[in-house]
């Protein structure tokens, strides 16, 4: 059984859709105008929306983006006049599922419906079947958020677009990098690791072009780039916000139109690459800021993947212990050891600001002061993080699994309460955006949060700006 | 941080002396043995290895020990610029790949910057500083 929702004020043509969708076995509900059908959308879950487009409070094709982006992602059927052939067009481009005219045979009205149930749980089966058949390669966790991150690599191996991973420091961007490729159509090519931090000024454009011999004085010999080295595989451009402004301006050429010219080189070569890039720096202010390419950001981030900071991702500080350790361990002909609940319960409670890396440095760090006990206690921990653990321990955090399982399956009242907020926030700004119809100054009266702040919160839900701001895309 | 160098006598001459050169510090290693064993001690220290490969039987032995080189930032230099050599560098995972025929001082300059980065990095997030 699917869940359809009707957004349409006139009474015969929405009761007569209520009436074919229950006979069908499905759930219908019926909204008669955008202010109570939007809300309605972003709360509860609908394999399938009508929207019809003239409505008491507005049009609805302005609304079907925001339609789009609520959490169940629905399909959407417009319902067009049969006056109306420039409206059906206009749906289809913006990304309707389909469209029906208003008054149509309850038959015509249900072969798009059939088919838009049939396509979401064909791509229910496939998203989850690329989940389960991904190779993780060395990623390690199993937290909420870990997963979610998988789910992504998975969505961004089977296609072909630039990908842009951002992250703390030590996250793992590279990891999730190495494993879009790895599990892409391009595994068999190279991964090109281009770390825009480590290239010289002067050598960059050489470096990622390649010159011809002759090309500038030093030159003895031809030398392919790292844009053809990556040629049938994935080219990843780790700290991408390194790259001078000069350098951004040749990139987006060849991002455009994957083909460029080698320094002193007379000919143009091609290289078919997929772009991966990764930062921890905030591109959008460099950008406002002007050292960042507007127009390179916006082909870069096609599809971002943000990686959560080791500190939000209940659980995976154990099995990351778990797993570095053994493999630490092993490297160093070491036998395994054994780790008292406490000093895992220290590790948990730290907060990592330099994340997964940090993790591997500390244990590094452990292990060789420990090299010979079998068991590791609190002591063995460097004691600054001793006493940082013991503070949060003593302020919010829970410590360990212990306290967890009696609460007989209830999350500890501090996680509970963020995953709480953190939803309320989530709908709270996709009533906004229906609210305010994308007038960005009266959502910041109404919300009282300044446009900068308002654009942060939207970012860190993942909600595209474009939804205030439809010049932004373009930019 | 440490910076281990292995070339065996009389390869890449140009590129170890540029190294050691700009980075006096470096530890440099002849035998792919001692480097290994280098490897195998905890020190606790963070690595960045410079590996200046001679012929494709040692870069085939140095993917044999891709295991140990887990936790490090790698500079590598491979024997010659043919695709499946730079295809065999590339499934190592370097920071930089250059080649034998590389200017030493340009190699030098990488590893500095990575070096300066590694440093900046560090002083924010030292384990638990
Ligand atoms: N989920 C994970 N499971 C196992 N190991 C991980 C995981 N995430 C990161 N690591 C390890 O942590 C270290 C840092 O990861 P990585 O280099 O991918 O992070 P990064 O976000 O690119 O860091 P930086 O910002 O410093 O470049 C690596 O040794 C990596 O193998
Ligand atoms: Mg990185």
């Amino acid at each position: 059984m699917s869940n359809v929702l009707i957004i349409d004020n006139d009474d015969a043509t929405g009761s007569a859709l209520c009436r074919t969708v229950t006979d069908m076995g499905h759930d219908a509900s019926w909204r008669k105008n955008l202010r109570e059908g939007v809300p309605l959308a972003v709360s509860q879950p609908f394999d399938v929306v009508f929207l019809d487009i003239h409505l008491p409070d507005g049009n609805g094709l302005d609304l079907l983006p925001v339609i789009q982006a609520t959490p169940s992602t629905p399909e959407i059927i417009i319902m067009t006049g049969a006056d109306e052939p420039d409206a059906a067009e206009t749906a289809i481009k913006s990304g309707a599922w389909d469209y029906v005219t208003k008054g149509a045979a309850p038959e015509e009205v249900k072969l798009p419906l059939v088919r838009a149930i049939q396509y979401r749980q064909e791509k229910l089966y496939c998203s989850r079947k690329n989940v389960t058949s991904l190779k993780r390669d060395d990623i390690v966790g199993s937290s909420r958020k870990l997963t979610a991150c998988l789910d992504l690599v998975a969505q961004a191996a089977v296609n072909d677009i630039p990908i842009l991973i951002t992250g703390e420091t030590g996250t793992g961007k590279e990891l999730f990098a190495r494993a879009i490729h790895h599990n892409s159509g391009r595994a068999a090519g190279n991964f090109v690791v281009v770390d825009c931090a480590a290239l010289p000024d002067t050598l960059v454009e050489s470096l990622l072009f390649g010159h011809e011999k002759g090309a500038f004085t030093g030159a003895e010999h031809g030398r392919d780039g790292l844009i053809l080295q990556a040629h049938g595989g994935t080219l990843f451009l780790d700290e991408v916000g390194e790259l001078s402004v000069s350098v951004q301006r040749a990139f987006l050429r060849v991002l455009q139109e994957h083909r460029f010219r080698p320094l002193g080189g007379s000919r143009e070569v091609e290289s078919d690459f997929r772009l991966v890039s990764a930062t921890n720096r905030d591109l959008d202010a460099m950008a406002q800021g002007g050292q960042f390419r507007s127009d390179l950001l916006f082909r870069l981030r096609s599809f971002t993947i943000e990686i959560p900071p080791l500190r939000d991702r209940d659980g995976d500080v154990k099995e990351l212990v778990r797993y570095h350790m053994d493999r630490l361990c092993e490297r160093y002909g070491l036998a395994h050891k054994g780790v008292a609940p406490e000093f895992l319960q220290s590790l948990a409670a730290y907060a990592w600001p330099g994340n997964v890396r940090e993790l591997i440095n500390t244990l590094d760090r452990v292990i060789a002061s420990a090299r010979y006990e079998p068991t590791l206690f609190p002591k063995h921990l460097p004691s600054d993080i001793r006493i940082k653990a013991a503070r949060a321990a003593n302020g919010h955090k829970w410590q360990g699994d212990a306290p967890r399982a009696a609460f007989h399956g209830l999350p500890p009242l501090h996680d509970f309460r963020d995953e709480t907020v953190q939803r309320a926030e989530n709908n709270y700004l996709h009533e906004l955006i229906a609210l305010t119809r994308g007038n960005i100054n009266e959502a910041c009266r109404i919300s009282g949060l300044s446009p900068s702040r308002l654009y942060a919160l939207m970012k860190s839900h993942g909600i595209h700006r474009r939804y205030f701001d439809p010049d932004a895309e373009g930019e | 941080m440490q910076i281990l160098l292995f070339a065996r006598d009389g390869v890449g001459d140009h590129i170890r002396n540029a190294v050691t050169r700009t980075v006096p510090e470096t530890e440099v290693f002849s035998a792919m043995d001692d480097l290994v064993s280098r490897f195998r001690c905890p020190s606790g220290e963070p690595v960045v290895a410079v590996l200046i490969v001679g012929s494709l039987n040692e870069l085939a032995a140095l993917r044999q020990m891709k295991g140990i080189l887990h936790d490090c930032r790698t500079v590598l230099v491979l024997p010659d610029r043919e695709a499946e050599t730079v295809a065999a560098g590339h499934r190592l995972h370097p920071r930089f790949l250059g080649c034998l025929d590389d200017d030493g001082e340009e190699i030098a300059a990488v590893l500095c910057k990575m070096l300066a980065q590694q440093e900046k990095d560090r002083a924010e997030h030292r384990p638990g500083g």
